[in-house]
């Protein structure tokens, strides 16, 4: 208020109030002008061009082709291979999410609590974080290698198998294998996220749950997960997008296969692209990605918003 | 409220005090950002060619088309450079040679060149094979400055039926020149980079034939004697589960997984028993034939000799395999005998190759032949083609072959036998009969873009090949337990669409 008031003060406005908004509105431009610029050129330019490419059948290698209209699209829409496809982006992105949060959450719990080396611990559990994922990928092939990986020698040392299991070329293996190794590495991303909202809940708060009986349960329900509740559409939102979009991390482990079995979305585009060449079913099928993440955000903030009306 | 008073930013400057109200500021600001991203976008053209720093006067041309003037370039007494022309500026090019002994090669020869041609830069980039497609692919797509590449065969004839490489006859002219006729050059690796015009496509550098290696120890112990030249298929099944001893050492590897390494050996088998993917005319798909099947038959019995996790090898696991003896028989390039000399000598002796075995007659070896080509939108194609000649300089070419003794079989075929290149040490170290398998494995070649003598050169291979088509027709037996007949009748029909997109 004192500054409102010492704002109007007279003798300091030189132009006439519409004079000064349409200056204000030209600054206001001007000064988002090179934002509005970037944005046009390297988000909404490529994403443009890319769906303009979509309706053409481009060969890779030459870029030359003709325009199909939507015959990308409805080539792939009902195929077995966008089927196949999809059906392993999903297994891929929402069995990392549900592990992602479930030991990311339980990681920031115990990292909360006071005891001994607690800053150790809470670098370690970064530590997979921070190592490139090119060099995990080369980490944990050997760790599944199925003749000399030391997963196959603890499990065939401690009895669960008579002999080593192929983790990257079974058909049954290869996905889950690739999860652990996608949660192992992104778990402390929920941890980052978690973690110092966790250390802001006010200790009255349990106390005064635990004078009225609640148990420790019923303390996390009531007290920690509320406090949590506008952080996990943070991070469901951004784990799902990261893992559905991953190209990586299956293409350094599996490559997609054995037999498509991990061939993801993001991997079939590649596929599309530089194995068979055709620039414009890639752009299609790129197309059919953002739209199909769009729709589920969408879908997503309306629930996640609904939820935390009825919650206030 | 703005421009108000308190609003007001003071900035001292140069000893005087000088107000400068927020809108001025965030004027300026925005001005200045505007300002910096046009200076950034207009100040961004497309990259121009270095220009020579010191383009050569005729004197300095002179004294470095001599040897010992020049620095003695290694090359440099050949015809090519006897008649040397005035070229400057950058050449631009991709390789796959990124090993350390091929890299210094290159580095080598670059420099023996530039020191012919001093006005000349090189910017050589190497890739490793199993990143090359798609680098090189983005690389075109995106208009990055090329003048040359090197390539195997199954992208040159795409690219020229494309119209992006320029023909290369004069060049190819002038090699026949320097090394002393055309009889001296493979006439198969010609036939595959000469379009139906007569064009010549690329300028072909090598051919990297792949053996059958085997442990010939164990065989013996195992009461095997191998045939003392080619197998065939029957010999080789007893041979894997003769030796099959898991998990000491297993009868036979190779890759399964979804890579162009499990490609290998799969086409070596379908073609040296008579099988094709397409007619000679390349209007017929002729992949779901009996000769296909049996190739995919034998592999589904082999399968059963592999060591564990082989749907993840790829070339290195395989090569790694057979060196260190984890596998008693597979195929490989000649890369072996590096790799056993460097990293497990004590199985030189024990070690030796043959042909791809075959099924009921010997008919011909899979091997892709590599070549240079020259852009048509190059900016030095001059440069360029220069280089190409110099390649095939005695000197340079020998050293090239010895920087991975053994690896490739040369396209100017009395390189090969050269003493200098038979006196290295690696390959001495071998029987002289295994390197003769590497040279006889260059010879009646066939690939997937050419799949014999009579066939015409299939533009569509490259995609054939980069689909995987074939590998994926081997996991679904392999994997899916499909049925031969069931797979092969899948992998016609991909063929097919491929053939006719």
């Amino acid at each position: 208020m004192a500054l409102a008031v010492k704002l109007r003060r007279p003798g300091v406005v030189r132009f006439a109030p519409a004079d000064l908004q349409t200056r204000e509105k030209w600054l206001g431009f001007l000064i988002f002008l090179p934002v509005i610029l970037v944005f046009l050129i390297f988000f909404a330019y490529p994403l443009a061009f890319g769906v303009e490419l979509s309706f053409y059948k481009l060969d890779t290698l030459t870029l030359t082709g003709t325009f199909v209209g939507l015959d990308n699209f409805r080539r792939f829409l009902g195929s077995e291979d966008l089927r196949n496809a999809l059906g392993n982006s999903l297994y891929w992105s929402l069995a990392s999410l549900a592990l992602n949060l479930l030991i990311g959450l339980g990681v920031a719990l115990a990292l909360n609590e006071r005891f001994p080396g607690r800053n150790i611990a809470r670098g370690l559990a970064l530590s997979s974080y921070l190592i490139p994922l090119v060099v995990s990928a080369a980490i944990w092939q050997w760790m599944f290698n199925a003749q000399y990986g030391i997963i196959n020698y603890l499990l065939v040392q401690i009895g669960v198998t008579a002999t080593p299991v192929s983790w990257l070329s079974d058909p049954h293996a290869a996905m889950p294998a690739a999860i652990v190794l996608n949660v192992w590495r992104s778990f402390p991303f929920v941890v980052i996220v978690f973690l110092p909202r966790l250390q802001t809940i006010p200790e009255d708060l349990y106390s005064a749950a635990k004078v009225d009986g609640a148990s420790a349960w019923d303390r996390f329900v009531d007290v920690t997960l509320p406090h949590l509740r506008s952080l996990f559409v943070v991070v469901i939102l951004l784990r799902f997008i990261f893992d559905f979009n991953d190209f990586t991390t299956l293409a350094l482990l599996t490559g997609g296969g054995p037999v498509h079995t991990t061939e993801t979305l993001p991997l079939l585009v590649y596929r599309q692209m530089f194995g068979l060449f055709d620039t414009g079913a890639a752009a299609a099928l790129a197309v059919l990605m953002l739209l199909f993440l769009l729709s589920l955000a969408v879908i997503y903030l309306h629930f996640a918003s609904r939820g935390e009306r009825v919650a206030e | 409220m703005l421009g108000s008073e308190g609003d007001q930013l003071k900035m001292a400057r140069i000893g005087r005090e000088t107000t400068l109200s927020r809108r001025q500021l965030l004027s300026s600001l925005g001005a200045t950002g505007v300002g910096l991203l046009a200076s950034a976008c207009i100040s961004a053209p497309a990259s121009a060619p270095t220009a020579a720093p010191n383009p050569p006067t005729a004197g300095a041309a002179n004294s470095a088309s001599t040897p010992a003037a020049a620095g003695a370039p290694s090359g440099a007494s050949t015809p090519a450079a006897a008649a040397k022309p005035s070229i400057t500026g950058s050449i631009a090019y991709f390789d796959t040679d990124d090993d350390p002994a091929s890299s210094a090669w290159h580095d080598k020869f670059h420099a023996d060149f530039t020191a012919m041609y001093p006005g000349v830069q090189i910017e050589d980039t190497h890739i490793p094979s199993s990143d090359y497609q798609t680098k090189l692919t983005t690389a075109l797509a995106t208009g990055a400055h090329l003048d040359m590449l090197f390539w195997d065969t199954t992208n040159v004839p795409l690219l020229y039926e494309q119209g992006k490489l320029m023909p290369l006859n004069d060049v190819m002219e002038s090699i026949y020149a320097s090394v002393g006729g055309k009889d001296k050059v493979q006439a198969q690796a010609l036939g595959i980079y000469t379009a139906g015009n007569g064009d010549i496509q690329g300028i072909p550098f090598y051919c990297e034939p792949i053996a059958w290696w085997f442990r010939q120890d164990l065989l013996q112990a195992a009461g095997l004697t191998p045939p003392a030249d080619h197998w065939d298929w029957n010999f080789l099944l007893q041979a894997a589960k003769a030796t099959h001893k898991p998990p000491d050492v297993y009868g036979v590897g190779f890759p399964t997984g979804r890579n162009n390494g499990t490609q290998t050996p799969i086409m070596s088998f379908i073609l040296n028993n008579g099988g094709h993917l397409v007619s000679p005319d390349l209007k017929t798909v002729m992949f779901d034939s009996p000769e296909v099947r049996e190739a995919y038959s034998l592999l589904k019995e082999l399968a059963q000799y592999l060591p564990p996790g082989t749907g993840s090898w790829a070339n290195p696991q395989q090569v790694d395999a057979i060196t260190h003896g984890t596998i008693a028989n597979g195929h490989y390039f000649g890369r072996v005998f590096q790799n056993v000399s460097q990293q497990n000598p004590s199985i030189i002796g024990k070690l030796s190759n043959t042909l791809i075995p075959y099924n009921k007659q010997a008919t011909v070896n899979n091997a892709n032949w590599g070549a240079h080509c020259v852009f048509k939108s190059a900016q030095n194609p001059q440069g360029a083609k220069e280089l190409l000649k110099f390649m095939f300089s005695k000197n340079e070419y020998i050293a090239y072959l010895a920087s991975t003794p053994g690896l490739y079989a040369p396209v100017v075929t009395p390189y090969g036998s050269d003493p200098t290149y038979l006196a290295d040490p690696t390959l001495k170290a071998f029987d002289p009969k295994m390197i003769a398998n590497i040279t006889a494995g260059s010879v009646n070649t066939a690939n997937i873009v050419k799949e014999g003598a009579d066939w015409q050169v299939n533009a569509k291979g490259a995609t054939i090949s980069s689909s995987l088509v074939v590998v994926d027709v081997l996991q679904k037996i392999l994997v899916n337990n499909d049925s031969v007949e069931s797979a092969v009748t899948w992998g016609a029909q991909q063929i097919d669409a491929i053939m006719k997109a």
